[in-house]
């Protein structure tokens, strides 16, 4: 198979605003796909749209190499925005009822259960369930039926510490099960520890798409050397490397090269009379990239 | 769609307001066959009060013999037909549907199936089809309470044939369905139960005082008021013994028809959220 999604132009309007405009991507087998964008990007209103709860106003999409959603749904499991679930139910029985409208056998019912760790929540309802069980919950639905294609709507929102490292533990476990997951969210942070590709959602456009493999390289590739000095040391280091991507702090610069080829110009900066108090990888870079990026810059 | 109407039945049989509007049926028949026991039992004051009440409001008396004349027969077909026509069923019935159909809309759970690909058609159907079942299981409870206190109190003879019991019966059921309809067409508007109960309950009643005291001032709105299906479900058993039976089953057919297209029309363009 060669993507699990694709879509060409894919465009949503909304009183004459386009929410989302003309986005174009794939996504391919087996990838955690991160879709990265500010609150209002526009990355929910894309989701609604590739699973048919709005319609698009122009563009198109499939699934599957060139299914369309009626087709594919089965193979699709999501859970967009919060968890829809019957509040006067049982986990178990909110899950069997989905396999009985899906169609799908009930025997994986314990399994999934297990999975997202709600086996012994017994006659408790969902409506008196944490934030976290409710979202665990509405994983478990988006479970059923064993679908290859997980799409997942911010699902971290609103949960403590341990129920983030337990929906991304889950989520690795789909990697793992061979499962493509596209995942919505503005916990940049997060995305980072699991996703394989990222899409960077602005003002409803998709401003890029990189792989994981590529946001490291150009995250790596930027080292901060802490100096008493800062302005001369910015001179230095610009007229040394011909160029002018120097980014000077209050007491360090910031330079687009990997730690491990900096010898060189510490050699320099020392022959120059610039104290170099100590050198680090910069380990926000991808956050600030991803920032910078959703800002349009 | 064999598995979505089976979970919307499942779903019925575990929702709370359900299973309250069932007992409150049963109860609300028994209430009303011991009311009209007492009725009976004080016939002539009842009669020359409501007599006096429809004399007031410029109408044709006859519609006073039409309704007491019934419970001195003693019958249990009468006293269903009574049952069925005094639109007390309708209330609930409006609160069953409208909180069954919109609990969809407010728990979200309506975007689990169609982000699974499942037709909004498929969907609008079963829906449907859960919310008639769940309609006529009120009604019926309704029936059965009273019938069986009914039946204690009035005999079982019946004083019409069994054809025309029967159709009568089936313009009921044809009734109900197109009521049933239009209060799913109602709530697929609304999206919220509140909303749904309070329009599905004032709105029709609301025409259908509005016709009457229309057809008051104008006579010849009274053929159009009559068409109005909430004066159907009340005067069906007129029609058939008057022989125009079809009229029920036409009235019926065109809510139903009507309120499925603007129905599915709304939700077959919904945003679902």
């Amino acid at each position: 198979m060669e993507y699990v999604l694709e879509t060409q132009e894919l465009t949503k309007i909304y009183d004459g605003m386009p929410v989302v405009d003309s986005v174009t991507l794939r996504i391919g087998q087996g990838d955690i796909y991160g879709f990265v964008g500010k609150n209002g990007a526009g990355k929910t209103t894309f989701i609604r749209t590739v699973l048919g709860l709005t319609k698009p106003s122009g563009g198109s999409f499939s699934f599957f190499d060139g299914m369309e959603l009626q087709q594919a749904g089965k193979k699709i499991g999501s859970l967009i925005e919060s968890p829809a679930l019957y509040r006067n139910m049982t986990a178990r029985q909110n899950l069997e009822l989905y396999c009985t409208a899906l169609g799908v056998d009930k025997k994986y019912v314990d399994e999934i259960l297990d999975i997202i760790k709600l086996k012994d929540t017994g006659k408790k309802k969902a409506k008196d369930f944490s934030l976290g069980m409710k979202q665990r919950l509405g994983i478990g639905m988006a479970l059923i039926g064993d679908p290859e294609l997980l799409i997942l709507d911010e699902p971290i929102n609103g949960l403590d510490p341990m129920g983030i490292v337990e929906i991304r533990e889950l989520i690795l476990e789909m990697k793992n099960r061979g499962k493509t997951v596209f995942i919505s969210s503005h916990f940049l942070g997060e995305l980072e520890k699991i996703a394989t590709r990222y899409g960077i959602i602005a003002s409803g456009r998709l401003v890029e798409e990189i792989s994981a493999g590529e946001l490291k390289k150009i995250c790596t590739a930027r080292t901060i050397i802490r100096t008493d000095d800062p302005q001369k040391a910015k001179r230095v280091i610009e007229a040394h490397l011909k160029t002018d991507a120097v980014e000077e702090g209050k007491d360090s610069v910031t330079i687009n090269m990997p730690l491990e080829d900096i010898g060189e110009l510490t050699n320099k900066l020392f022959t120059e009379g610039i104290t170099v108090k100590g050198i680090s990888n910069d380990d926000n870079s991808a956050e600030e990239y991803f920032i910078k990026r959703m800002e349009g810059k | 769609m064999g598995g979505l109407l089976k979970a919307n039945l499942i779903q019925m049989k575990r929702s709370r307001a359900f299973i309250v509007c069932v007992i409150i049926s049963l109860c609300f028949g028994i209430f009303m066959a011991l009311l009209y026991s007492y009725a009976w039992q004080n016939n002539e004051v009842t009669i020359q009060t409501v007599t006096t009440l429809v004399t007031q409001y410029g109408m044709d008396t006859d519609i006073v013999d039409e309704a007491f004349g019934m419970l001195p027969k003693n019958n249990l077909w009468a006293y269903i037909n009574i049952l069925l026509s005094d639109g007390s069923i309708i209330y609930i019935a409006a609160v069953v549907v409208s909180s069954l159909a919109a609990a969809e809309y407010t728990s979200g759970t309506l975007k689990n199936l169609i982000a699974r690909g499942y037709s909004r058609l498929g969907i609008f159907s079963a829906k449907l089809i859960s919310l008639l079942i769940a309609s006529y299981i009120i009604a019926f409870a309704y029936v059965a309470g009273g019938s069986v206190v009914g039946l204690i109190l009035y005999g079982s003879t019946t004083t019409i044939d069994t054809d025309k019991m029967l159709t009568a019966l089936m313009a009921y059921i044809c009734l109900f369905a197109a009521l049933g309809a239009m209060y799913f067409m109602i709530a697929t508007i609304c999206r919220r139960s509140g909303a749904s109960i309070a329009v599905s309950i004032v709105v029709p009643l609301f025409i259908a005082s509005v016709f009457s005291i229309m057809a008051m001032a104008w006579k010849d709105i009274t053929d159009i008021s009559q068409y109005w299906i909430i004066n159907q479900i009340v005067a069906a058993q007129n029609y058939v013994l008057e022989g125009s039976a079809w009229i029920p089953f036409v009235c019926a057919l065109g809510y139903f028809g009507l309120s499925c297209m603007v129905g599915y029309a709304v939700f077959s363009r919904q945003d679902i959220r």
